[in-house]
């Protein structure tokens, strides 16, 4: 890498040279992401029957779950910005670039999955074109495309940085608030649109996870897992360039800013669910109410619980484990809205069949998998090439 | 005019004529299918086939029912796919069918989520995939003529004709055979009403007609998307107020450390 950057007399500097280990960690990352684009490119030379098990009873499937986790996680953009330059908390700035790569690169492979993802990958524009404003999936499309542009924005100074263009770097600056700005409120309407969408299939969800609040639900989820991410990359980024000192008072401030993201989260769930009297199917001790404990367990319990212990704060560990836990919480929260509360259509050939059933595809999961995996690649070079994380880290080498 | 139609099960003898016309009419393939041990075949939509009897054997009110429903897109009045879709693929026409145009989808299938009657049916073999349904034959009634499967019911147990007359003629059927029709007409209210109107000898949920309640299916997410104006409003607003008051605090922080350290 180091000598394409020199033969190329790109000005970036190299920051990590890695160890035998982590050469053979970087190769079979980037094979598995060419496994992904191979079986992506074949995907889009047959369709989705031979390359899916999606059916008409399962038209959406492990692809979607994820993207939805994606959009979740990569919260952390707006979250960061908004921390940063609304609240003006300038303490965690040192982080804000590391949220916006994760962000930008978040949303990137949330739109290719979307793209494979589609029936005619070939009209991804038609949301452009063919308006229809009561659609959450095309309001999620436009913020999703604003967004895209606000994140490539955020990123642009450190690109430029990383090229020594100071006047470039000047200029964005200049108009950073009203980006930020215009980007936490792009967040705020797709991420709530996202529970939206749901909120559209009244007949066709579990009442455990059909409820009016879905939008304001899936909002205060984006934020609970955007600070996750946060702590993940912050702690794991931290590890791989060899950072002895990792801003512990930081993750902390973000631990406790979790606990009551969370607490809201909850308070509101159950609360809608005990108001409304939809709490009895939540000890059914069926799939449904199994798979409902297991994501309050892990997007509430968990964080507001072990978050709370100082002791577990001050652990980079034990940050770094409930961050995990309420990740998988959310990831479980998105493919439970999309698969487990979903009632199957009666009329479909695999329900009167009796043979409604979704097990994804081998290809599903290598697409999403390479997908991924090239996300992760990307972001160690971005951070490797460019000045994501700070400056300390180069003294420490 | 609204068009709309009118399905007596009562009168329905399960001939299955009609699937055959909607088939033949519309060119769709046949579908490779096995025994299931019943008379249904095929058993569901798919994207060959848009209309289907499914036959139900029910025991009501201590007599069995042999009752056959054909079924069909229900051309809803507020319908659930035209909501969802981003790409105004599908539209309610003022004359009643629900049309598709195909040009502007995108297959990202999502008005099978929001249609409670599981209607649309996606192209699962093909390269580039769309979705379809029952189209009301609207090639067929530009010209002046019923849908297939309408004019070849030998029983007149589909009948075409404006919907508050279709309402009152089925009412008046409960009337003169009050015994032979379970009183309640299906999609005179339900999802907000639908084009499609059935009456039957027994109640609609042993039939497996889904109880979707009397509102437009998506009625609470487009009060919410109506409400997206008012929350960029809100969004800004509260934002811009926020980066002013900590922008402030800091300020005036800063100000009375340097007068403090003035002394």
């Amino acid at each position: 890498m180091t000598t394409i950057v020199r033969r190329l007399r790109l000005p970036f500097n190299d920051m990590h040279q890695p160890g035998l280990m982590g050469k053979i960690v970087l190769a079979l990352v980037a094979l598995v992401a060419l496994s992904g684009v191979v079986s992506a490119i074949y995907r889009l030379f047959v369709g989705l029957g031979p390359t899916t098990n999606l059916t008409d009873a399962y038209p959406w499937g492990l692809w979607i779950g994820f993207d939805f986790t994606l959009i979740a996680f990569a919260g952390v953009g707006f979250t960061m910005a908004a921390v940063v330059h609304v609240l003006h908390l300038e303490q965690y700035k040192p982080m804000a670039r590391a949220a916006v790569l994760t962000g930008f690169l978040g949303y990137v492979s949330v739109l290719v999955i979307l793209l494979l993802d589609l029936g005619r990958p070939d009209r991804f524009w038609g949301f452009l074109v063919y308006w229809n404003h009561h659609s959450p999936l095309f309001e999620i499309s436009w913020c999703i495309l604003l967004y895209t542009i606000v994140l490539t924005l955020e990123f642009a100074p450190l690109f430029f940085e990383g090229l020594q263009r100071p006047a470039i770097v000047k200029a964005i600056h200049k108009v950073t608030v009203p980006v930020v700005i215009a980007g936490v409120t792009l967040s705020t309407l797709h991420q709530s649109t996202l529970g939206t969408l749901y909120l559209a299939m009244p007949h066709k969800m579990h009442p455990l996870w059909w409820s009016w609040p879905l939008p304001i639900l899936f909002y205060i989820s984006s934020i609970g897992a955007g600070l996750a991410a946060m702590i993940l990359i912050w702690i794991l980024a931290s590890k791989v360039f060899g950072r002895k000192k990792i801003e512990m008072n930081l993750l902390q401030g973000l631990a406790k800013g979790s606990v009551w993201v969370w607490v809201v989260y909850a308070v509101l769930r159950l609360g809608d669910l005990l108001m409304t009297g939809t709490a009895r199917p939540m000890f059914a001790f069926d799939g449904p109410s199994v798979w409902f404990w297991i994501e309050m367990i892990l997007m509430a319990l968990v964080p507001i619980v072990l978050f709370s212990l100082q002791r577990v704060r001050e652990s980079q560990a034990g940050l770094f484990i409930v961050s995990l836990l309420v990740t998988l919480g959310v990831l479980a929260n998105r493919f439970n809205a999309t698969l487990t509360a979903q009632y199957v259509n009666r009329f479909t050939v695999e329900s009167v069949t009796e043979t409604a059933r979704y097990v994804p595809h081998l290809l599903e999961w290598v697409m999403q998998i390479g997908i991924l995996a090239a996300a992760v690649l990307v972001w160690y070079l971005a951070a490797r090439f460019l000045p994501v994380m700070p400056e300390a880290v180069k003294d420490e080498h | 005019m609204s068009r709309a139609v009118l399905v007596d099960l009562v009168r329905c003898m399960g001939c299955r004529a009609c699937q055959v016309a909607c088939k033949s009419w519309n060119d769709k393939k046949a579908e490779l299918t096995q025994c299931l041990g019943c008379y249904d075949n095929p058993p569901g939509f798919s994207y060959n086939t848009w209309s289907l009897i499914q036959f139900n054997e029910v025991e009501y009110q201590g007599q069995l029912h042999w009752v056959f429903t054909k079924r069909q897109c229900m051309h809803c009045e507020h319908p659930g796919c035209a909501s969802v879709c981003p790409v105004s693929a599908w539209e309610k026409t003022a004359e009643g069918p629900v049309i598709y145009h195909p040009h502007r989808c995108i297959g990202c299938r999502n008005c099978q989520y929001g249609c409670p009657f599981g209607v649309p049916s996606y192209n699962w073999d093909a390269v580039l995939g769309l979705v379809n349904k029952c189209t009301f034959c609207t090639d067929r009634t530009a010209e002046g003529y019923e849908p297939a499967c309408i004019k070849v019911c030998p029983t007149d147990a589909l009948e075409m004709g404006e919907r508050s007359q279709l309402i009152a003629e089925a009412y008046r059927r409960f009337d003169r055979f009050p015994d032979r029709y379970y009183h309640h007409i299906y999609g005179e209210k339900e999802a907000g009403g639908t084009t499609w109107l059935y009456i039957s000898p027994i109640p609609f949920d042993l039939l497996g007609f889904p109880d979707v309640g009397t509102a437009p299916v998506t009625e609470e997410a487009v009060t919410v998307m109506n409400g997206t104006p008012v929350t960029i409003v809100a969004a800004v607003a509260a934002l811009s107020g926020l980066y002013w008051l900590t922008k402030r605090k800091e300020q005036v922080a800063e100000h009375k450390s340097g007068s403090e350290e003035g002394k």
